[in-house]
């Protein structure tokens, strides 16, 4: 089980007035080299719940254990450094940074690794290279058309080889060709071995060839899955 | 991948091509805050540089002043000296030598200007006056030698009398009668900075010129040959003579370095408010996050990048403004003081001036000026932007989601 | 050796960095020669100091207590230049209007 989470409870704003119960009691288990599509309407905690995988914020009960890691009580330091080793995360929206290169913008989690300038950029040249980018890499990323945004944020998630790659919502604004652009890049990477959590209710990607199991949120809890 | 201080070091030059990479994204801003703090830098570096040249000069120069000096008051006010105060501190056991001297200013109308007129014992004869080539006195004038009394002049006033290759120049007693004299030498140019504004003459030209009363002088120099003994020699002179003030070497010191550090206080604190005005736009330029540049320290979060690697970029951002500013701004200061002998600053620390030697402040290269420039600038900015540096660095990687 | 075609940002800055270095050097230099043209008359100053009893170096030559300070007297109710009206510190900073008669 690269992915164990038990029991867990996540709130927001607790013992305010504002408190938000964000997830409530979800356990999942998931397997090195399954692809999971976690899908619900929207505020049903998925993006809370891929952010507790993914080690953005820490579950306020129950347990979260990923790649050997328990994630419950690790300090933000450590949340980072698991970060950077374990999870390649694609964000909504894809951001970058506009005004930087492509190329430059794909190495940006190796530069705090210490990494030769040199052996990075060659990283980032394959990367580019297989996802059919590498004519782009000098040009200012705020240059590029959705698509190769989107290819760019995959490079960088890819850039650090993890295990695990965690994308929300990644097709929420690609139209139907770009979408299946992207659930073909996602199936090399699940044919690699990697782990694919995907949050999403976009019918294309839970309903792909891609996805191995198919969970549903709805209000924090699992329904379905 | 190597041993940990490559790694270190290659994580450091990866940050700081970020770093650089961000200042040359906004460089207009991070332009125009390096020109303005280089300003704020050349201005405190001139400033201090000069006033310690001129220090340097004054120390230097003046370390030679008389041990003693006894003037006399009567009703607050300075008034000649009677000779018999001679013969009496004379007594006083520890002293070298006791010269009466007769000075004053004499103001000369047509230039504006105020000469110093020192009237010596041993004039022209006996122990010849430094850096002065003694000319012979012509034919011509010996004749009238009963009339044209030998005269000293520094440089400048030898031109604001504008006497070309004339040597007789006369001057109006108290009562408008004039009194002859013949300039028998110069002082030497380099010395100006002592000797621009002296008339030397003998000490009975002098009190005939002043209309001073024989056995009269203005005040008496005393040497003392032990330092340590200067402050008990000074107290029985008081006890002995009625009247009199008596000024110790020290006390000199003292007061001149006050009246100096009023003009280099005064400066001074005008500088602070530009450097409270150059740090409160750094603060404001550093606290003010604008949401892209939040949306950019949460991505790198996002990606792996620890607090303390956004910190460290923020820092170095800082730091090359810093260095860069700092080196333009002393660059600049010392080419000022070098080429331009300290122009901007001549006026504030020197005053006005109807005559004035030609001074060039004299650039003394000092660890602790330096130091004084880094802490009232660089400190400061580094200072400034640190806090809301961390702040920013603060912002979690869960915002991107 | 394609990275050689385009330096490094941090490169940049060494290159700047050290010319900015470079130049203050030279600057210092420069100082360091005219220190020694500047202080060259001081021995002789201090001669003359000794010799004529001199208090003070002539910046300010209209003012008493800036010329001779053993002399200072705090409660002088004009300086000591006949044209000048202000006082101490503002007289210090304004010339007098010295018209040529």
């Amino acid at each position: 089980m690269i992915i164990r989470l038990h029991e867990v409870h996540k709130f927001y704003n607790r013992d305010t007035p504002r408190q938000v119960h964000a997830v409530r009691g979800v356990s999942l288990a998931v397997q090195e080299g399954e692809a999971v599509c976690i899908s619900g309407p929207s505020g049903s905690g998925k993006s809370t719940l891929l952010g507790i995988i993914g080690g953005f914020f820490v579950p306020t009960s129950g347990l979260a254990e990923v790649a050997g890691v328990k994630l419950a009580r690790l300090p933000d330091r450590f949340l980072t450094s698991y970060r950077r080793d374990y999870i390649g995360f694609i964000p909504q929206r894809f951001p970058v940074i506009g005004a930087m290169s492509v190329l430059a913008n794909v190495i940006l989690p190796l530069l705090p690794l210490g990494v030769e300038q040199r052996e990075s950029e060659e990283r980032g040249r394959q990367l580019l290279t297989r996802l059919n980018i590498t004519h782009k890499q000098n040009m200012p990323a705020a240059e590029l058309s959705g698509g190769e945004l989107q290819r760019l944020v995959i490079a960088r998630a890819l850039i650090n080889d993890p295990p695990i790659i965690l994308a929300d919502e990644p097709t929420a604004h690609l139209d139907s060709a770009l979408s299946t652009q992207f659930i073909s890049i996602m199936s090399e990477c699940r044919a690699e071995g990697k782990t694919v959590v995907i949050a999403s209710h976009d019918p294309l990607v839970f309903q792909s060839s891609l996805i191995d199991r198919h969970l549903i949120l709805e209000d924090g809890a699992m329904v379905a899955g | 991948m190597g041993p940990g201080y490559l790694i270190s070091l290659r994580r450091q030059r990866n940050l700081l091509d970020f770093a650089l990479g961000s200042l040359w994204r906004a460089r207009w801003k991070n332009g125009g805050i390096v020109v303005v703090f280089s300003l704020v830098i050349f201005i405190i570096a001139s400033f201090r540089l000069m006033v310690a040249g001129l220090e340097q000069a004054s120390t230097a120069v003046l370390a030679t002043v008389p041990d003693i000096t006894v003037q006399r008051l009567v009703a607050g006010r300075q008034m000649p000296v009677p000779l018999w105060w001679v013969e009496e501190s004379g007594a006083v056991f520890g002293i070298r030598s006791i010269k009466p001297r007769v000075w004053g200013y004499y103001f000369h109308e047509t230039s504006g200007a105020n000469f110093t007129i020192i009237g010596v014992e041993d004039f022209p004869g006996g122990e010849p006056l430094p850096g002065v080539a003694m000319q012979a006195v012509s034919a011509d004038e010996q004749v009238e030698e009963n009339q044209f009394s030998p005269v000293v002049l520094g440089q400048a006033v030898h031109q604001m009398l504008a006497l070309g290759d004339r040597v007789n120049v006369s001057l109006f007693r108290p009562d408008l009668t004039l009194k002859g004299f013949s300039v028998v030498g110069l002082f030497a140019p380099q010395t100006g900075l002592v000797t621009d504004d002296l008339m030397v003459m003998a000490i009975d030209d002098a009190r005939d010129l002043f209309a001073l009363a024989p056995h009269n002088a203005t005040d008496l120099l005393i040497s003392v040959p032990n330092p340590l003994e200067v402050d008990t020699i000074a107290q029985k002179l008081m006890a002995k003579l009625p009247g009199s003030r008596v000024i110790t070497k020290a006390q000199i010191g003292k007061t001149y370095n006050a009246a100096f550090g009023w003009r280099s206080g005064f400066g001074m604190i005008c500088l602070i408010g530009t450097v409270a005005a150059f740090v409160i736009l750094a603060w404001d330029k550093a606290a003010g996050l604008s949401p892209e540049q939040r949306r950019e320290v949460a991505l790198l979060k996002t990606l792996g990048w620890q607090t303390g690697d956004v910190m460290a970029i923020r820092f170095m951002e800082s730091l090359v403004v810093c260095v860069v500013a700092f080196l333009v701004g002393t660059g600049l200061a010392w080419a000022h003081i070098v080429f331009t002998d300290g122009f901007l600053f001549k006026p504030l620390l020197l005053g006005w001036s109807v005559l004035r030697p030609s001074l060039s402040p004299v650039p003394v290269i000092r660890f602790d000026d330096v130091l004084i420039i880094f802490v009232m600038s660089v400190v400061p900015y580094l200072a400034a932007t640190i806090v809301p540096a961390w702040r920013g660095a603060m912002i979690r990687a869960d915002a991107t989601l | 050796m394609k990275w050689m075609s385009k330096p490094r940002p941090s490169t940049w800055l060494g290159i700047i960095g050290g010319g900015l270095m470079f130049c203050q050097l030279i600057l210092i230099g420069l100082a360091h020669v005219q220190l020694a043209a500047r202080t060259s008359g001081q021995e002789l100053m201090r001669a003359q100091v000794q010799r004529l009893g001199l208090s003070d170096i002539c910046i300010a030559t209209e003012a008493r207590y800036i010329r001779h300070l053993a002399v200072t007297d705090q409660v002088a109710p004009f300086m000591d230049h006949p044209l000048a009206l202000e006082y101490f510190p503002s007289g210090s900073l304004w010339a007098p209007v010295i018209s040529s008669r």
